[in-house]
């Protein structure tokens, strides 16, 4: 595995057009992390490949126009995983009095966390 | 107050433009409300295809920016073939395509389709514009990575509130890019000329890349004084003149035996603009399996994609071809004759030089030998496009045209209306076979409405050809789908456009010279003020040969089944 980072001016699709060197190979992308970095953005990416991809990737990567640099190794900077247990959505019922629900016949909101 | 129509309009002036090809629809309205009198010429081509392949054309031709015009959604999404095919063939394109207004954009709308997504990956650079405000600042920017570097497409997705809306607008503005142009590494001439001194059999690779750096004449130069056998890509057809002693002809799945084999035996391989390509290399891991590669190319992206190249020279060829010159004259090169006389020996050429066992070949050789100097020659893709190839001995660097790194069938005869548009004087002859020229006919509609005197060749084996060809050798005959043996009659739907068509059977060119009466009409055909169709009638079970089958290296080439 070799982590990747390519500093790019965050502009209409750059960070797609990197994404997607990677993609239309077929590579995998176990991490994907894209962060403001002063005056830019960077994105880190760690990949499984063979030499030839990354001289590949590399100079795809540096062809994209909005992209200013691109760097291979350095560290993963891991931030804590976010809890997925939260809905996706408010739940139908989210703020609804206990009183309503219960006139409507729904289960009232139990807490944020539910 | 202008409209950001009109702001469109003024800046694609401010940019040179004169000429556009497209086709109107609904969240584009309001551009083309604002045409007239803006001093750009639009040509209405009956599908965005058309247009888009228009535009190629006229840019392929002219080497300036071609433009494509649509509207959303549909409109859009039948522009993206041409689109892939001017990034694959590094064709400076601007399109320009119409959106739902902003406040619809995402909401699935009437019309709308993720344009600026679904183009990404086949652009050079694209932008969504939500406000009118943003117009002058991306065209701008737009047409400056269109033509830099390594040419390629653009797309611009206008939101048609944007189109509408008005403000003060004080001119086109410049764009200043923030990335310096690629410059040359600077120490690979030495390097060079120790790997050219080395070399035994040094050989010399041509690709569109020096068309397009407009260096042309740089590497005629060059070559003249190595005197090393050369050949060409496809796209680098016209760059070498063929009289050249020295020159092989094309190189690749239907190379010549004599650019092949040099290929294969090479012990330096000095490569100028080309991307070497599957067609191209054969199989990878034998592609030119005893030399070091020197590869000369703008854009880095092109590097090492089939195999390692040993010296990159990473550079405008404009200018790295005349400082490899100037290097190479200050040594005293090896002596190569002996390795010419075998590269270039007549044990190597072609066997059949005047096609006379293949009467499509002939045909060819026969319309071909007729063009004034300076014409253009625009093939579709499938066996014809094979057959012109093999046959183009002109020495115009656009001379011949093809969709080449994608093979898009239905190129040709929409690509013609550009050409003949940008050289009003040239003969343009469209080559194309009964498969593509149905894909794209009805753009005879736009030939006819302008009456182009485009001279349109169909060549007519009533089968999808290029595939047949290969269902034959390594699909064990196995013809799925290919049989087209119920075409209409291309010579009536001509008439129907009102464009006169005629017909030749392959048995009048089967004897040599042809007679008096083909001759006549051969002449006439391409003599003709007007647009003209010929549908020339060939054996189904016609082949291109020499043909390196898929997976094979070029020493491995296939003369017949």
């Amino acid at each position: 595995m070799q982590v990747l980072g390519i500093r790019y001016r965050n502009t209409q699709g750059t960070l797609m057009r990197i994404l997607n060197a990677v993609s239309r190979r077929g590579i995998e992308m176990p991490f994907v992390q894209a962060t403001p970095s002063s005056h830019s953005h960077t994105v880190t990416l760690l990949l499984d490949l063979t030499p030839k991809q990354i001289g590949q990737l590399r100079r795809d990567w540096n062809a994209i126009v909005d992209v200013t640099e691109v760097r291979a190794g350095g560290r993963l900077n891991m931030r804590p995983k976010p809890s997925w247990t939260a809905p996706a959505y408010p739940a139908v019922n989210a703020g609804i009095p206990a009183a309503q629900a219960v006139n409507a016949g729904i289960p009232a909101a139990q807490s944020a966390s539910a | 107050m202008l409209k950001g129509a009109e702001i469109v309009l003024r800046c694609l002036r401010g940019e040179g433009v004169d000429l556009a090809f497209g086709y109107p629809g609904g969240a584009i309205m309001p551009l083309y409300d604002a045409l007239q009198d803006s001093g750009i010429r639009h040509v209405l081509t009956r599908h965005e295809q058309g247009a888009v392949f228009a535009a190629e054309g006229y840019a392929r031709s002219t080497g300036k920016v071609g433009v494509a015009i649509a509207t959303s959604g549909p409109g859009a999404t039948n522009l993206v073939t041409g689109i892939a095919d001017a990034k694959m063939d590094s064709v400076p394109l601007v399109c320009i395509t119409g959106q739902v207004r902003s406040a619809l954009i995402g909401t699935d709308a009437f019309q709308e389709t993720d344009v600026f997504g679904l183009t990404l990956s086949l652009t050079k650079w694209s932008r969504l514009v939500r406000s009118i405000e943003e117009i002058p600042a991306v065209i701008s920017e737009g047409f400056h990575w269109a033509r830099s570097g390594r040419p390629g497409p653009v797309v611009i997705d206008i939101a048609t509130d944007a189109l509408k809306g008005k403000m003060e607008f004080a001119g086109p503005v410049k764009f200043h890019p923030n990335r310096a142009e690629v410059q040359s590494n600077e120490e690979w001439a030495e390097t060079l000329i120790a790997l050219l001194e080395s070399a035994k059999r040094p050989v010399v690779l041509v690709g569109a890349g020096v068309k397009l750096a407009g260096a042309t004449d740089d590497l005629r130069q060059l070559l003249e004084y190595l005197r090393i056998p050369a050949f060409a890509t496809l796209h680098g057809l016209g760059a070498v003149p063929p009289e050249a002693p020295y020159y092989l002809g094309m190189v690749g799945m239907h190379g010549t035996r004599a650019a092949n084999l040099a290929l294969h035996e090479t012990d330096l391989l000095l490569v100028f603009g080309a991307r070497l390509d599957d067609r191209v290399s054969g199989e990878p891991t034998r592609f030119a399996p005893h030399a070091r590669i020197v590869h000369f190319e703008i854009d880095p992206a092109q590097l090492d994609r089939v195999r390692t190249c040993d010296l990159p020279v990473v550079g405008n060829l404009a200018e790295t071809i005349p400082a490899f010159h100037q290097a190479a004259s200050r040594v005293l090169l090896p002596n190569w004759s002996r390795w010419n006389s075998i590269a270039c020996s007549s044990d190597r050429a072609e066997p059949d030089p005047r096609g006379l066992s293949q009467p499509t070949v002939r045909f060819l050789d026969e319309l071909f030998g007729r063009l004034p100097e300076n014409s253009v020659i625009v093939a579709d893709v499938g066996q014809h496009q094979m057959w012109a190839a093999q046959r183009y001995r002109g020495s115009t660097p656009s001379g011949f045209m093809t969709s080449g790194g994608l093979g898009a069938m239905g190129f040709a005869l929409p690509a013609a209306v550009g050409v003949q548009l940008a050289h009003p004087q040239t003969t343009v002859l469209c080559v194309s076979g009964d498969g593509g020229f149905q894909i794209n006919i009805q753009e005879l509609a736009t030939v006819r409405r302008l009456r182009l005197p485009i001279k349109m060749v169909v060549i007519d084996n009533k089968y999808l050809g290029m595939v047949r060809q290969w269902q034959q050798l390594f699909y064990q005959k196995n013809y799925a789908e290919t049989d087209l043996s119920d075409n209409p009659d291309f010579v009536e739907i001509a008439r129907a456009y009102r464009i006169y068509g005629d017909r030749l059977d392959e048995d009048a060119v089967r004897e040599f010279p042809v007679s008096n009466a083909t001759s006549g009409l051969l002449d006439r055909f391409l003599r003709s003020p007007e647009p003209e169709l010929l549908v020339f009638d060939c054996h189904p079970a016609a082949n291109v040969y020499p043909m390196v089958p898929a997976g094979a290296s070029l020493s491995e080439m296939v003369f017949e089944e």
